[in-house]
């Protein structure tokens, strides 16, 4: 018998009288419970060259014609780090740097900066510290126009 | 309220670097539930909350296997101004530490620490109790229960969860989860998850030899055919035997099969009379095992005979 199994099964003997969970519960639901957690149902999978990788869905802030193919509903091939994958493929991934505030929504995007996006024809993925992050849709729409009241 | 933190991201575990990339996912509790990501951490290490926490984060830790692309959800703890702290953790007597797992036959322990809830009636329900759930399920059949439980005193406090009872334990497989649940209050509908741990409960070994049959004679050593199912993760498989006149047992150098896998595993194999046993004359005992964490186990014995010389019955008349 192994060392392991000898510890294990002496913890186990000296838990004997405690009440066992299963006797004690019943089958009516104390809570609701969220969903299901999942990581892969929650991001966008990014493929290239039989490696891939996750982003958090939301993090692909501009996402061009000619780059669609790299956005995978299943992965195929090798799964590699964030970083390692940016690597492999900077020639059409560009890295934004955003603020908290700018990823939850609480503040803008600046246009000129969306519209320098549209041109450079990359996938542009926002980050927060050097981690993908998604984006509250919000933080990319334009500024409202400024309400203007009719003078009395 | 913001604050940072030190999250201690995986601590206990123990992967092969290559099979597996881990993620760190931040949920903050708002209304896109902003999430941020960090992949490629080390199997052990801290670091900061990469954004800070505002009111409230959950913080998901996840290995995802570079191949198969199955993913599994390692720890979740959730940091807020307002919920109690609770940590979960399952142990069983296999050391494996990527994820608690057993045996359909053997017991598991589930031990959870709850820190912070208040002794004021006038307190929210989210800070008075926490709930423990349970789900138990079964791989293929969709088969799956539910069992919750209200805990309201701050303790360390551990349960041995038995051997699973009414079940064929030579092909149950399948899972449990724990998972510790504050309450919702007046700002949510769902409860929140505290912190969340699984077992995986494989089914037991099974196997059989062909070629060798009990109380038989053979006038050399027999070829052996072993069938082997749910071999346990990363276990071995062997042939043992034991001569009755010396007591002296050999494991048969060639019969030691493991398990590469981190899933049960089937496979068959043939041994050669001469390469498992000398022709030697005598009575032998010949095992099938199974060396796993829960211990050496005889799958299958028999006892034989070899006798190499012939005997004839029989006589020689002359009819001189």
């Amino acid at each position: 018998m192994s060392t392991r199994l000898r510890a294990f099964l002496l913890v186990a003997f000296s838990l004997s009288f405690c009440p066992f969970l299963m006797a004690e519960g019943d089958n009516k639901p104390l809570i609701v419970k969220p969903p299901k957690r999942t990581l892969i149902g929650n991001s966008t999978i990014l493929a290239s060259g039989g490696k891939w990788t996750l982003v958090p869905k939301g993090a692909i802030i501009q996402l061009p014609d000619s780059y669609k193919n790299k956005v995978v509903t299943k992965p195929k091939g090798t799964l590699v780090k964030w970083s390692q994958f940016l690597a492999s493929n900077g020639s059409w991934i560009h890295k934004f740097p955003v603020q908290m505030q700018q990823a939850q929504g609480k503040t803008l995007i600046s246009q000129e900066v969306i519209q320098r996006f549209a041109k450079m024809n990359k996938v542009v993925i926002a980050t927060c510290a050097d981690g993908p992050i998604s984006v509250n849709p919000k933080a990319l729409l334009p500024p409202a126009e400024p309400k203007t009241q009719k003078a009395p | 309220m913001k604050y940072f933190l030190t999250l201690l991201t995986a601590s206990t575990l123990s992967v092969q670097a290559d099979d597996y990339v881990n993620f760190l996912r931040q949920v903050q509790n708002d209304a896109s539930q902003t999430t941020h990501e960090v992949s490629g951490l080390a199997n052990k290490g801290s670091r900061a909350a990469m954004a800070g926490v505002t009111t409230s984060s959950v913080f998901e830790l996840w290995a995802v296997n570079t191949t198969t692309a199955e993913e599994h959800l390692l720890d979740v703890k959730t940091v807020s101004s307002y919920h109690p702290e609770a940590e979960l953790s399952i142990t069983s007597a296999d050391p494996y530490t990527l994820i608690p797992r057993t045996r359909a036959d053997q017991p598991f322990i589930v031990t959870y620490t709850i820190k912070g809830l208040l002794d004021d009636p006038d307190a929210p329900d989210a800070a008075k109790s926490v709930v423990l759930d349970q789900v138990i399920q079964q791989e293929g059949s969709g088969a799956s229960s539910n069992v919750q439980l209200t805990l309201d005193e701050n303790e360390t406090k551990a349960f041995i969860y038995p051997a699973m009872s009414g079940i064929d334990t030579s092909s149950y497989k399948g899972s449990q989860s724990f998972t510790l649940y504050a309450h919702p209050d007046q700002h949510f509908e769902t409860a929140t998850e505290l912190a969340t741990q699984d077992v995986i409960i494989f089914p037991v070994v099974s196997g059989s030899m062909t070629g060798v049959e009990n109380g038989e004679t053979y006038a050399s050593a027999p070829t052996i055919g072993i069938n082997i199912t749910n071999l346990y993760p990363r276990s071995d498989a062997f042939v043992r035997v034991t001569s009755a006149s010396s007591g002296e047992t050999k494991i048969v150098e060639n019969s030691v099969t493991e398990n590469p896998h981190e899933d049960v595993w089937d496979f068959t194999k043939t041994l050669s009379g001469a390469a498992f046993i000398a022709n030697e004359d005598g009575d032998y005992t010949i095992e099938l095992c199974s060396n796993s964490p829960f211990g050496i186990e005889v799958l299958q014995s028999a006892n034989f005979t070899i006798k190499t010389t012939l005997e004839i019955n029989g006589s020689l008349n002359s009819s001189e």
